[in-house]
């Protein structure tokens, strides 16, 4: 069925909010996922594969996400496009807003630490978890059921609560001292 | 099962952590690099966007495409399959114009498909790309550089491609016609710029051309090479596989990339693979070097586990799955999951390092118990869990066999310090169904982890006097370690008694283990020698101590110190140990006098005194040959006269005796008059083991001309014996 101009044209206008609410908090995921690569040109060739099939997808926030996983893993080992003078992890963690204080801060990067350390899968639901996506989108992007989805956001967060086993027995997060005795 | 719920309980402090992770992803997720500033910008983009979207050939541009290509020749493809092909070109050949990655599909790659495997006449090609450049005009956001690029690359992938196919058919033509011209054939195969090669119907190569030699990085004159051994992976070998079993007597079919590696693994190119099949089940395979192509595009590098160097789960999941594709319809496969429960309470004990100490040597354990055994794949699903894909041609009972060891030698205690580690891994195991993939095998296997009977006991630490080599595990890795580059060689000084002057060197083998220990495994390969375990450590150390005495050679003249190597009993009598001295010597350039082969009197002697054929033969090379173990393991003193021995070597235990206090002069008799015996039926007599500088004045009032031991110094890198050598010392 061919669209007419005004289908068109509504399409684009949808397009075009949906662009707007989810492009920059694209491109941050993309980055925390993989700093090196160009963020930007994954974010723009995921977007465009999501205009290209607007019509037809169902939920395209999930597609737009999806797209650029896949074109992460193609473009993974290429070097970003822009020249930085720092290593490229402090480049990206000079550009966050910082908490305030400094123990707030060393307790989330420490916790950023081992989320980090989490199996793949675990790693990438939660990360889309706290981007806001919900358990059907996520699974949409894994490629797996909704049920594993809820699986490993509760096998993460039972990790990421229990002690931290990199500490060796010292202070975990919270400045308390785990005893161990779990 | 308080664990599962203490994070949603507040006031408990795994629900604070949970609190503090979760705060930090949200603060994180709202982080990054700054978005575009404003909306004119946004918009801006998004103009970018539409136009990429709208200058994507539409439907009616690709069909006139496809009737271009339609007119002038007969097309292997339905119109239907035609255009969505193009499609794909037409996008890859857009992305490449505005300077982005065009992934599989390069200009000259989709020059190469529209000659070889789509087969369009040069009329054809002609008549698209007039319709082409038009429609690269149409891009906005691609330049005049990137335009010149996809035009040019499709030209000049079009002509290599038409070379190529008319190179086929005439092949083709030599081997399928009524009167195979099979000399006709070797000559162009010879005579092609391409690595080619002509497999006979066994699938072995059995011709190989000189541009298949040099991409290889193999010897002109040896024999052909092994074209599978050259390929880096499971994966490349499946694109070969593919490339075989597509190939037709009618045309060269190209089945993809592979990466292709020199004799020692190290990757060289990465090439499109092309196959032909000509009579009687031969075939020919063309390689494509596309390296240059793709230098811009890295081969992606396997997820390797930091700890163990296993895969991780993807690749394993990806190596598992092609050898699923791969396997005959007989073969049984299984895929064992074992996990370490006990992992985070020993990190909680002994602290992470412990933890990955330990992570490592059961990934080195389990390595080795499937060591040697075909297509088998391992790897490290997470961070307590271990996968191994199990090959058994013959039955089920071979996979559970299997299974019983990894989870043996898994389980056998481990040492750290002096606390003995005993482990009680949980394995899981499930059979490969037809028609299943590997994410589904391995779920099974994962899911059986948690329903077999739990393993008796539990694991123990406890503190143990002394340390027990792991033997049988380092001896079952020995042969893997060498393929890994494991091995190094260290040299002991040997000293010229009478001026103190390095003039050789004795060659060790040390072994890099996993765990960060270093440890020399001579003991180990005279053990393996002697229960008759086939290790390739021989060639190995030959071609390795002759490399360095050819750089020794050019580095320091006739200074050069003399290498001399320990060669074992069964290694010494084996009727190829004298072509691999002949070919090491021969390939590095190296006179026969820069080497010595230490021999036990078994290894040169037949039981009826008489010296052994490789004793002889050695001395044809003029290869000096050294007897070791005279005094303590030697007996015939009678056949003596009869061996052709360069050097006599005292060994240790006799060499202590020199020094030793007056009480014990019997003690020092005997080993004073062997030196004297040794020196009167060779050429010179070596001492071992001194330690003191009375040995050493006593060997040398004994006429023995040489001395080794820790007195000199031990073993140490080559450099550092270049280094004493030319500064005219030892380290003694």
């Amino acid at each position: 069925m061919t669209s007419t101009p005004d289908d068109e044209d509504r399409a684009k206008q949808e397009f075009r909010q949906f662009y707007g609410a989810n492009y920059d908090a694209l491109r941050r995921q993309i980055s925390w996922w993989d700093p090196a690569v160009d963020h930007d040109e994954i974010a723009d060739d995921a977007f465009l594969q999501t205009w290209r099939r607007w019509r037809e997808l169902d939920n395209p926030r999930a597609f737009v996400y999806k797209a650029a996983r896949n074109g992460l893993r193609n473009g993974r080992r290429m070097v970003g496009r822009r020249a930085s003078p720092m290593d490229l992890h402090e480049g990206d963690a000079a550009l966050m807003a910082r908490p305030s204080d400094v123990e707030t801060r060393q307790e989330f990067q420490d916790a950023l630490d081992r989320v980090e350390r989490l199996p793949p899968q675990l790693r990438l639901a939660v990360k889309l978890h706290a981007l806001g996506l919900s358990k059907g989108e996520i699974a949409t992007v894994l490629g797996c059921g909704k049920k594993t989805v809820a699986n490993y956001l509760s096998e993460a967060r039972r990790r990421l609560s229990g002690p931290d086993p990199e500490a060796g027995g010292g202070s975990g997060p919270g400045g308390r001292q785990d005893r161990g005795d779990v | 099962m308080w664990r599962r719920v203490a994070h949603r309980i507040p006031g408990t402090r795994e629900y604070a952590r949970w609190r503090t992770a979760r705060a930090a992803l949200r603060w994180r997720a709202r982080s990054g690099p700054p978005a575009p500033a404003g909306p004119e910008e946004v918009a801006a983009a998004l103009d970018r966007l539409f136009a990429r979207a709208a200058a994507a050939p539409d439907a009616e541009a690709v069909r006139r495409w496809a009737a271009a290509l339609a007119a002038h020749s007969r097309l292997p493809l339905t119109p239907a399959e035609l255009e969505a092909q193009l499609t794909v070109f037409a996008e890859a050949l857009a992305r490449q114009a505005a300077g982005r990655d065009p992934g599989e599909w390069p200009a000259q790659r989709v020059g190469r498909e529209l000659a070889v495997r789509l087969a369009v006449t040069p009329r054809s090609f002609q008549d698209v790309v007039e319709l082409i450049v038009p429609w690269l005009e149409t891009l906005g956001d691609a330049g005049v550089e990137g335009r010149s690029r996809v035009i040019a690359g499709l030209g000049g992938g079009f002509s290599e491609g038409v070379r190529d196919r008319v190179l086929g058919e005439q092949l083709a033509a030599a081997v399928t016609s009524p009167q195979p011209d099979r000399p006709w054939f070797d000559a162009a195969l010879d005579r092609l710029p391409r690595p080619a090669c002509a497999l006979g119907p066994d699938g072995t190569v059995v011709r190989a051309n000189a541009a298949l030699r040099a991409l290889l990085r193999v010897d002109e004159q040896g024999g052909p090479p092994d074209l599978r051994a050259h390929l880096a992976g499971p994966e490349d070998r499946a694109v070969l596989d593919r490339a075989l079993r597509a190939a037709g007597g009618d045309g060269v079919t190209g089945c993809g990339e592979a990466t292709v590696t020199d004799p020692h693994g190290v990757p060289v190119a990465r090439v499109e693979v092309t196959a032909l099949r000509g009579p009687g089940g031969t075939c020919q395979v063309f390689l494509h070097d596309v390296t240059a192509s793709r230098a811009w595009r890295q081969v992606p590098l396997p997820d390797l586990d930091e700890v163990t160097a296993l895969p991780e789960q993807r690749d394993f999941l990806h190596q598992v799955q092609s050898t699923m594709d791969a396997a005959g319809a007989d073969a049984t496969l299984g895929l064992c999951t074992l996990r370490l429960r006990e992992s985070d309470e020993i990190t909680r004990r002994f602290g992470p390092l412990v933890r990955d100490f330990v992570a490592k040597a059961v990934a080195a354990r389990i390595t080795a118990a499937v060591a040697g055994m075909p297509a088998t794949t391992v790897g490290r699903l997470d961070r307590d869990t271990f996968g191994v894909l199990i090959t058994d041609q013959d039955s089920w009972h071979g996979v559970t066999d299997t299974v019983r060891r990894l989870v043996d030698w898994v389980s056998e205690p481990m040492w750290i310090d002096d606390s003995e580690l005993v482990l009680s891994p949980a394995a899981g195991v499930a059979e490969a169904r037809p028609g299943s993939t590997a994410g589904q095998l391995l779920a099974r296997a994962r899911a059986a982890l948690h329903t077999g009977p739990e393993p008796g006991g539990r694991w123990r630490a406890r503190r143990r006097a002394g340390v027990r080599p792991d033997t049988p595990h380092l001896l079952a890795g020995l042969a893997d370690a060498i393929d890994r580059d494991e091995l190094v060689v260290a040299y002991t000084p040997i000293v010229r008694l009478g001026d103190g002057q390095v003039v050789g060197a004795e060659a060790s083998t040390w072994w890099q283990l996993p765990d960060g220990d270093r440890r020399q495994i001579d003991d180990l390969v005279s053990l393996a020698d002697d229960i008759g375990l086939t290790l390739r450590w021989g060639p190995w150390i030959l071609r390795r101590v002759v490399a360095q005495a050819a750089r020794w050679r050019r580095a320091l003249g006739e200074a050069a110190p003399r290498i001399t190597v320990n060669i074992p009993r069964r290694m010494a009598r084996d009727r190829a140990l004298v072509p691999q001295v002949e070919t090491a010597l021969s390939d590095g350039a190296v006179a026969a006098s820069q080497l010595m082969l230490s021999m036990p009197h078994s290894a040169v002697l037949q039981d009826n005194g008489t010296p052994l054929d490789n004793l002889v033969k050695l001395g044809g090379l003029e290869v000096p040959v050294a007897l070791e173990g005279v005094g303590i393991d030697f007996a015939r003193y009678d056949t003596l006269t009869r061996l052709f021995l360069q050097s006599v070597v005292i060994p240790s235990q006799l060499t202590a005796t020199l020094d030793a206090p007056r009480a014990e002069a019997s003690r020092q008799a005997v080993a004073e008059n062997l030196i004297r015996i040794s020196r009167s039926v060779s050429r010179e007599v070596t001492v071992k083991g001194v330690r003191t500088a009375a040995q050493r004045e006593t060997a040398h009032k004994l006429s023995a001309a040489l001395g080794q031991g820790v007195l000199f110094g031990g073993p140490q890198p080559p450099e550092d014996i270049a280094d004493l050598v030319a500064a005219g010392r030892s380290a003694g």
